[in-house]
């Protein structure tokens, strides 16, 4: 009986070791293919500038982005403003090196896609005069992925072979996943300076996620002995939806002209969770005796820790070297609180110049390292483990109370997989992901 | 989470160490705003309420609330677009004969009643107008004078509003002394002036109207002679020079292109008011 290594989040939930174990082991790429945006935090950038910068913010926030970044930090925003971030178009890839193999030997790829145009931002800062309050909606974590794939010829696995000969072989591989996930943030942020130099700030947001993902998979099993063709199909359906609040708490202040110093603390808490996974298939009958199963069941779980939700302290420092010219660096510490997950260092650096009173352009590089453990071959169903790096860049123009905003994103990594379910084999995994967006600001 | 923790505590003892504005975050697209405004602008706008004191006890003003709250829509509706939020602005007629305006630190603006006789339509008023606003969101007179908040290079205005003893409110109110001495006599510096025909005629067709509005009241003006622009002659540039620089900004852009007269308007409010 395969092991099947617990998967927080994921498909692979303990209903799957119902499965009769040859059945699951024919579906080569189902439930062990969790989405891995669970297995990193830094899925989108936010805000027009801190987006171009690469979210080296913490230190700056003095606009409706920190809201987000650090509620502190809006306190020094000029009088009241609002700003809308549009993700013009996000493009994430990720693509299996050799995940499956042909009757001829030859390796193929196997590729998920995810596109998705959404706005990602909004927020607004008002003056009181006593202190600034502030809104936000952001969306720090969206895909769709859609894919509509066929392969021939493919070998089939070990268990297959062994009952029906080498001769075996899979045609018709069909493939097809509807996965939307999203997550929104949405809250009131409120900043007081305690001095000229320093100042706190708290934003409190309410935390929504659902996702959807229909799994469909149909293969064909040739046994060319008996010149038998035996069609064999599964679908999947999964549903999770969440509430829960995240508080963001800030402090910033300067210790030096010039010299900006930001700090928060963050934490998600899921109040309530609710997933539903159904699951139907068809199995072959071509073994003896056939295992022509035909069932369905539905399961409801209602579980406040479905997901790893870790404590975040953020570090920031910004130095403005003149009116033209600015530099901030972070460094994000995810501390851990699901025993299987890893804690996390992420860090960020940024850079705005001005051209002149009209035009500003922006770049920043940063880090999004895996939260998942490096990858065993003695072990099966393992999260993917994948060390991601990224570029952004930036230009905006201003008039006298407006601003928009261009801006283009890539990341990248490689690392390794088990896409194959109960199978110990690792596949070379490549990460990349391009966004472009598009924003507006205004001073009132 | 002991080592953060105790990183955090180092921090936030630094961070009440340190006393300093951060005036360092203001950007080149926003160059004369401060992130410690409350302070500045707070000294602005006290003086400036006794500059506008001062001219409204030099020259009495016109209680005519129709013509006073149109003046007060098409001021109101330019400052909207300046950079200046955090102030309100504050628009009078003077009654006088005198072709002439002016602007107190803080948001304050006067129109004299021989101005607006001789405007043709609210483009003309509006062009006007922003050129006062123009002087307060360039800040002119705070920067000459040197009003600020805070006790930093210049003046501290702060201690002075709020000084009782008898050298301070001597301090005070040689400032407010200067102060009218730019407007009544001396008159802004050349630089300035442009700079408020500049801002205000941008300002003007950003609000949708006429962007040679100013230069054609500027050019009517230029035509006159007496003692009805005999004080204007004195505080502002020779129009010929204000026409050359105006004529030379318009011919390198071209701001509005479908821009309000309003002259029925105007002539229903002000016309009516003062004829």
């Amino acid at each position: 009986m395969p092991t099947l290594n617990y998967i927080p989040g994921g498909l692979a939930t303990m209903s799957m070791l119902r499965f009769n174990k040859f059945l699951y082991a024919l579906f080569l790429l189902l439930p062990a293919t969790v989405y891995a945006d669970d297995y990193h935090y830094v899925n989108h950038l936010i805000g027009e500038r801190a987006a171009g910068m690469a979210g080296a913010y913490t230190a700056i926030s003095d606009n409706a982005a920190g809201c987000y970044y650090n509620p502190a930090g809006i306190v020094y925003s000029i009088g009241s403003n609002f700003s809308a971030s549009v993700n013009a178009y996000n493009l994430h890839t990720k693509t299996y090196k050799d995940a499956l193999e042909d009757t001829n030997g030859s390796k193929k790829d196997w590729e998920k896609e995810s596109s998705v145009i959404l706005p990602n931002f909004f927020g607004t800062v008002y003056d009181t005069g006593s202190f600034k309050v502030g809104f936000s909606y952001a969306v720090p974590d969206a895909t769709l992925r859609e894919q509509d794939q066929r392969f021939d010829n493919i070998q089939p696995s070990d268990a297959v072979v062994s009952a029906l000969g080498v001769d075996a072989y899979i045609d018709n591989y069909t493939i097809n996943i509807n996965d939307v996930d999203k997550t929104y943030l949405f809250g009131p942020s409120f900043a007081k300076k305690l001095n000229d130099n320093s100042s706190i700030g708290l934003t409190m947001y309410g935390y929504y996620r659902n996702r959807t993902e229909i799994n469909n998979q149909h293969f064909t099993i040739y046994d060319p002995s008996a010149g038998v063709y035996d069609d064999n199909w599964s679908n999947t359906y999964y549903y999770l939806t969440e509430y829960g609040i995240k508080p963001v708490i800030g402090y910033m202040f300067s210790p030096a002209d010039k010299l900006s110093i930001g700090v928060t603390y963050s934490r998600l808490f899921v109040l309530d969770s609710t997933s539903k996974l159904q699951t139907t298939y068809q199995g072959p009958e071509l073994l003896s005796p056939p295992l022509a199963i035909n069932s369905s069941f539905k399961t409801t779980s209602k579980d406040t820790e479905t997901h790893n939700n870790p404590d975040v302290v953020t570090l920031g420092i910004g130095y403005f070297h003149d009116a033209s010219l600015l530099f901030s660096a972070d460094i994000r510490y995810y501390h851990a609180n699901e025993s299987f997950f890893e804690d996390v260092i992420n860090v960020a650096f940024g850079t705005e110049y001005y051209l002149n009173e009209t035009y500003a352009i922006r770049a920043g590089l940063y880090t999004d390292y895996t939260n998942t453990p490096d990858i065993s071959s003695n072990k099966v169903n393992q999260p993917e483990h994948v060390d991601i790096y990224g570029v952004t860049f930036d230009i905006t123009r201003f008039t006298r109370n407006t601003s928009a905003t261009l801006g283009l994103g890539y990341s990248t990594g490689s690392g390794d997989a088990q896409v194959k379910t109960n199978n110990p084999a690792i596949q070379d995994l490549e990460i990349s992901s391009f966004t472009a967006y598009l924003s507006a600001a205004y001073n009132f | 989470m002991i080592r953060i923790t105790a990183l955090l505590t180092i921090i936030l003892i630094a961070g009440s160490i340190y006393a300093g504005a951060q005036d360092f975050r203001q950007r080149l697209s926003t160059p004369y705003s401060s992130t410690d405004e409350i302070g500045d602008v707070e000294a602005e706008i006290s003086f400036g309420e006794q500059v506008a004191a001062r001219i409204a006890g030099t020259y009495p003003v016109l209680r005519d609330k129709k013509l006073t709250r149109y003046l007060s829509l098409v001021g109101n509706h330019i400052a909207s677009y300046s950079k200046r939020p955090e102030l309100t602005f504050y628009f009078a007629v003077l009654d006088t004969p005198e072709i002439n305006a002016f602007a107190a630190p803080g948001g304050y603006i006067f129109v004299t009643k021989g101005a607006l006789l001789l405007m043709k339509n609210e483009s003309e008023l509006a062009g006007v107008l922003a050129h006062e606003i123009g002087h307060v969101v360039e800040k002119h007179i705070v920067k000459e004078l040197k009003i600020i908040g805070n006790d930093k290079s210049g003046v501290a205005t702060a201690s002075l509003l709020s000084g009782a003893t008898d050298s301070v409110r001597i301090a005070f109110q040689q400032l407010v002394d200067k102060a009218t001495e730019i407007l009544f006599k001396r008159g802004y510096k050349q630089e300035d002036e442009f700079d408020a025909d500049y801002v205000g005629t941008i300002l003007a067709a950003e609000a949708g109207y006429a962007d040679d509005a100013l230069l054609s009241y500027v050019r009517r003006m230029s035509t006159l002679s007496g003692k009805s622009v005999e004080k204007i002659s004195e505080t502002h540039p020779a129009s010929v020079s204000r026409i050359k620089q105006l004529d030379k900004m318009l011919s390198n852009n071209s701001l509005n292109a479908n821009p309000q007269l309003h002259t029925r308007r105007f002539s229903d409010h002000v016309h009516a008011a003062l004829q």
